[in-house]
């Protein structure tokens, strides 16, 4: 379990002083996974910094373990830091290092024995399905090889909370689900508290248990990922799941349909267009299971103004918004922080 | 032209100059070697501390850094020559001696650790911060760090560029000569040169060629086989 309370990060110092983090209270729980998202220069990045430890906040402090670990010498903080694995962006390995080698790197630091470090490394390595690129340098290893020796580098002092900067960033859809699907076993593994920092909002549905969102160096909203997806009215909840661009309606009102409760009936359109006496016209839909939740939209077009409409899906458990001419082309910023 | 003219029939015998050049070679090599070491010793922990304390460093000392890069720039822009006649006293005091090649050692170590310095920290500076942060994030002390991540990723570069500071030393060695330090430099400047003995010089100058080939493809060899 990791916790900050009231951290604040300045840089630079009078008139070029630049807040870039402010009053930031954040209670991430064993065993759980959450996702920090937002545009960059939102301050995700530097508060993944201030949370493993690579930087002193200006103010406010980090718990691990309900244990103040911020602010100590750089020896002490060196072994703080042990509680917790950090997983880079792209490749961190060490480029004159073998992938065996690069997974030892944290052991030879923490000056465990010379023969349980290979050992220890060779399972890691076997655990990420890498046993055959053992003896390979980083620049023989693909971009998913890489960060899968990243990880397995990360787990090496058996830290109890794993930090993901944008670890999934860059890579190919099947290795991103596949790294995905990774992290997702050593949690139930292990008990792994895992913190991801990420702009990418699909990652964050597949994955997150919590989301927080952050903007302008303050955290915005936060949530369960379920929750806020079902929620019509939380923002961040829309930016989990921005509609696409859909075919035009023929002259007809068109709407977005979001599933705001576990409990929508399968046959709504069904029912909506008994009802309403009119035909629904299907036009486009995303809907995903997250949590053992049905959440997404469904595009439809259908000739009725949005009073009577809403009068018929609300109870349902729908929440049905016009769509303006284009919209579905705005975006979460797609570039990492 | 000029060295054409520098270059008449007259001279010495081949078995005359063999005999010269031997000792004169043994005396360069020495300079080299001795000179080559300090400045590694010296110029090595000089590069980490001027590249750590600068602001993208591991400990940032903005008063340190500043001070050591003004000492090594102002030994940088000192042409040799003169920094060789400036510091006889100096060299008198520390080696009892201004004269050969223990005379030599403390001008051409003045001149060759700044120069070492820059060239290490150069390579130093390549090492990228994301590798360092994960150092750091893999629990290490910063002069674990240092140890295990900074160095070791530098070295095909920091090989490079003493090889560039080796040649350099060879050249300095060359100039030494000039002022009794004595050495294949020495014996180009007074006896081909003063003498106009053509051979002589022709041998001399071959001979730091290969030296400098020599340095030059052993370095680069190594660099290679270290980056992966």
């Amino acid at each position: 379990m990791i916790e900050t309370r009231s951290l604040s990060q300045v840089f630079g110092v009078g008139e070029h002083a630049h807040q870039v983090l402010t009053d930031i209270n954040l209670f991430v729980e064993r065993a759980s996974i959450t996702a920090i998202v937002g545009p960059s220069g939102a301050g995700k990045s530097t508060l993944a910094r201030c949370m493993n430890l690579l930087q002193q906040p200006t103010s406010g402090e980090v718990l691990l373990d309900g244990v103040v670990a911020s602010g100590l010498s750089d020896r002490a903080t060196a072994r703080q830091r042990r509680a917790i694995g950090t997983i880079f962006q792209g490749s961190s390995l060490l480029r004159r290092r073998t992938a065996l080698q690069n997974v030892m790197l944290p052991m030879q630091m923490a000056g465990v024995p010379a023969a349980v470090q290979r050992e220890r490394a060779a399972a890691l390595l076997d655990r990420v399905h890498l046993t055959a690129r053992a003896n390979a340098y980083p620049a023989q290893l693909s971009g998913g090889q890489q960060q899968r020796v990243g990880i397995a580098r990360a787990l090496a002092l058996e830290p109890h909370i794993l930090l993901a900067d944008e670890a999934t960033t860059g890579l190919d859809p099947n290795t991103r689900s596949s790294i995905l699907d990774l992290l997702r076993e050593l949690r139930a593994e292990m008990g792994l508290t895992i913190v991801m920092i990420t702009h990418e909002m699909d990652v964050v549905r597949e994955i997150a248990d919590h989301v927080v969102m952050m903007a302008q160096g303050q955290i915005i909203e936060r949530g369960g990922t379920g929750d806020l997806l079902l929620n019509p009215d939380s923002s961040l909840g829309r930016e989990l799941f921005v509609p696409r661009q859909v075919g035009a309606s023929a002259g007809i009102p068109s709407y977005t349909v979001r599933y705001a409760s576990s409990n929508v009936p399968s046959d709504w359109m069904a029912r909506l267009a008994e009802r309403a006496g009119l035909p629904v016209s299907f036009q486009g839909a995303s809907v995903e299971e997250v949590d053992g939740r049905t959440v997404g939209y469904v595009v439809i077009g259908i000739d009725l103004t949005l009073e009577p409409l809403r009068a018929v899906l609300d109870p349902l458990g729908l929440r049905a918004e016009p769509r303006a001419p284009h919209e579905g082309t705005t975006h979460v910023d797609g570039s990492a922080a | 032209m000029i060295a054409l003219g520098m270059l008449p029939m007259a001279g010495r015998t081949w078995p005359e100059i063999f005999d010269l050049l031997v000792p004169a070679l043994w005396q360069t090599l020495q300079m080299v070697g001795i000179v080559f070491v300090i400045s590694l010793v010296i110029g090595l922990p000089l590069a980490v501390i001027v590249h750590n304390t600068s602001p993208s460093g591991l400990f940032p000392r903005a008063a340190v850094h500043r001070t050591l890069s003004v000492i090594i720039n102002i030994l940088r822009s000192i042409p040799f020559l003169i920094l060789m006649a400036a510091v006889i006293p100096f060299s008198r005091f520390i080696m009892g001696t201004a004269l050969g090649v223990a005379g030599a050692i403390v001008p051409l170590s003045l001149a060759s650790i700044p120069l070492f310095a820059r060239l290490i920290e150069t390579s130093l500076r390549e090492v990228h911060t994301p590798l360092l942060d994960a150092g750091l994030a893999a629990s290490g002390t910063r002069w674990q760090v240092i140890r295990r991540v900074q160095l070791p990723e530098a070295l095909p570069g920091i090989v490079g560029n003493v090889t560039i500071a080796t040649v350099g030393i060879v050249e300095f060695t060359a100039v030494a000569g000039a002022v009794g330090a004595g050495g294949l430099g020495y014996l180009a400047l007074s006896y081909g040169y003063s003498r106009f003995d053509g051979n002589m010089m022709l041998a001399c100058v071959v001979v730091l060629v290969v030296i400098a080939q020599i340095t030059q493809f052993s370095g680069d060899r190594l660099s290679r086989a270290l980056a992966k």
